[in-house]
């Protein structure tokens, strides 16, 4: 699953807040098309590293690539413009607008008018229109609110969205926090329909059991460093459990890690 | 049913239908005289002034916030253009208690956004805040223009035929506001950060940015219309005021807007900012004592509300 360049690359990532120190010397990777599972107990710094990517946050140390370039972005907007796209919890919409102001929420199509910069409706109605039907749905109207919209619906308008926007990475977080068992199956489903669609998708949890079924890679963190970083293909969810459990990587499992921990390149 | 289907696409078509009824029935209770020229003129002039406040009111609500202290806002600046149009002339008056108002308003969207105390209080608290200024500025009593320049009379001056040029504002800020919540970015962030906040944030919406604005708009839109009240009526009254802010939600309310955000529209408010003094002059022209507005507004706005949610519920679906 790992080939050529990773898409984004995180090196030595270090964040303080105070006294806590929330990651230290982290470093993470999301390769072309793969789905990663960001791992660790509440704390352990995920939603953190997350935040440096996105420009939520600023690391005290480290650097960040992405597309082998190096990047630092100052926020959020600046990371979207880049391609990566947040979804938010449960596939999250704005229920009381429409489908085609919520595909276009934060990147509204406008038209130049004398002075002033109006929404450009037609065009963003024409737009999703076009690319809800490339997506298979075909009986909503652009203006429909989509409080009506069923779960695959929903799917479709964020799959879409990240598709007409050009994402080159997802980012999930906490994605099936607090739903049902039905809700949780849609999430699972459009992460793996990004996946047949070629995004690579990080997915930021600690219910092992959603992101086992998903997740090509592991990557696990424990109170701001990293305890491990392992193929699917070479453990089980037990295995995973066990080293957010233990808070570090047993001996029996150090030979499947991806990465060399720190302290062995200390003392090579 | 179809009814119900046709409202929750078009809010505004409930307060439509209330104002025909009301109409319809004050004209026959008042054997006609409701539907007078002078009773109309006189109508609209009030509504102008409500309307223009419940515009501003509406977007804060649509935002998911609430602005109490609207009315105090209307006083204060209706106040500051009269006192200073004797000293600084009136257009210097004007812009002086303009930005007055403004500041108001910024001052409720630091607080509410930066310390997460909800609007709710922070606006009752400006509220309490203005309205002692203007009673300590006062004394209690009320001020009168020194003399009604040409800009006074622009503002609320007659329009002819009795009725007040005010009406004309009133409906060019509904236009604008109109155009504004539909057709600008800003007011499609108004309707996603009122809709759900979280979202609109992931989508790289300022959320508080957004609302800032807004009661920064909310603001002004009050001390407009405080202003044009003073120019209709050459004065301005510590009290004047008082019972604004609760109007204009009411009439917002009764326009579609749901308080919960996300949800309303500026000509829904601004229909409903009519129903409310049509119902005030209604009950007086009928021969019903005054005391009884207050309590029918009351039970109107509480109609109002229930049914809001009744066809909003079905129009999601749920």
């Amino acid at each position: 699953m790992i080939s050529g360049e990773p898409l984004v690359r995180m090196v030595n990532i270090s964040k303080k807040f105070g006294e806590v120190q929330a990651l230290r010397r982290v470093s993470f990777e999301v390769y072309p098309g793969e789905v990663v599972g960001l791992l660790g107990d509440n704390g352990a710094g995920k939603s953190t590293l997350i935040k440096v990517l996105t420009g939520l946050h600023q690391p005290d140390e480290g650097e960040i690539y992405f597309e082998g370039k190096r990047v630092l972005f100052s926020s959020p907007r600046e990371a979207r413009d880049a391609g990566i796209e947040t979804v938010y919890q449960g596939l999250g919409l704005v229920d009381l607008m429409t489908i085609s102001r919520n595909f276009f929420l934060g990147r509204e199509l406008t038209k130049q008018v004398g002075p002033f910069r109006f929404l450009d409706m037609k065009r963003m109605n024409q737009e999703c229109e076009r690319v809800l039907h490339q997506i298979g749905v075909q009986r909503r109207s652009p203006d429909t609110i989509t409080a009506v919209l069923s779960g695959g619906e929903r799917q479709s308008i964020n799959i879409g969205r990240a598709m007409y926007f050009e994402a080159k990475l997802v980012i999930m977080d906490e994605p099936t926090n607090a739903l049902s068992v039905r809700e949780t199956e849609m999430v699972l489903e459009f992460i793996q329909r990004l996946k047949d669609h070629g995004l690579p998708v990080v997915f930021i949890t600690h219910n092992i059991y959603h992101v086992y079924q998903v997740a090509d890679r592991f990557t696990i963190l424990d109170r701001g460093e990293k305890t491990g970083d392992f193929a699917k293909k070479d453990v089980r969810a037990e295995d995973i459990i066990e080293v957010i459990r233990l808070g570090h990587c047993p001996e029996r499992l150090q030979h499947k890690r991806l990465d060399i921990p720190v302290s062995q390149t200390v003392t090579v | 049913m179809h009814l119900m289907r046709a409202m929750g696409k078009r809010p505004e078509l409930g307060v439509l239908i209330s104002l025909g009824v009301v109409w319809l029935v004050f004209v026959f209770l008042s054997g006609g005289k409701f539907a007078g020229l002078g009773n109309v003129a006189a109508l609209l002039a009030q509504s102008a002034e409500l309307g223009i406040v419940t515009v501003g009111v509406a977007f804060t609500l649509i935002c998911g916030e609430i602005d109490l202290s609207v009315g105090s806002v209307y006083g204060l600046s209706g106040l500051l253009f009269v006192l200073l149009t004797g000293k600084l002339g009136s257009v210097p008056a004007f812009v002086i208690a303009l930005g007055v108002a403004c500041v108001a308003g910024l001052v409720n969207g630091l607080v509410t956004t930066r310390t997460m105390v909800p609007s709710l209080i922070v606006t009752l608290g400006m509220s309490m805040f203005l309205r002692g200024l203007i009673y300590f500025t006062t004394g209690g009593f009320t001020r009168t223009f020194a003399e009604l320049e040409v800009f006074v009379n622009a503002l609320g001056g007659p329009l002819g035929g009795g009725f007040n040029i005010s009406i004309i504002w009133f409906l060019l800020i509904v236009v604008v506001f109109t155009i504004i919540l539909r057709m600008t970015r800003y007011g499609n962030f108004v309707m996603a950060v009122g809709g759900n906040k979280e979202v609109a944030k992931a989508m790289g919406i300022e959320v508080d940015r957004v609302k800032l604005i807004t009661f920064v708009l909310c603001a002004g839109l009050a001390g407009l219309a405080g202003m044009i009240s003073a120019s209709r009526f050459h004065s301005v009254a510590a009290t004047t005021g008082t019972t604004t802010a609760l109007e204009a939600i009411a009439a917002a309310v009764m326009g579609g807007c749901l308080v919960t955000g996300g949800y309303g529209t500026i000509p829904g408010a601004a229909l409903g900012a009519i129903l409310i003094p049509a119902v005030g002059a209604g009950l007086v022209m009928s021969g019903a004592p005054a005391y009884w507005y207050q309590a029918f507004i009351g039970v109107v706005l509480v109609a109002a509300a229930v049914l809001n949610l009744v066809v909003h519920r079905r129009a999601i679906g749920q």
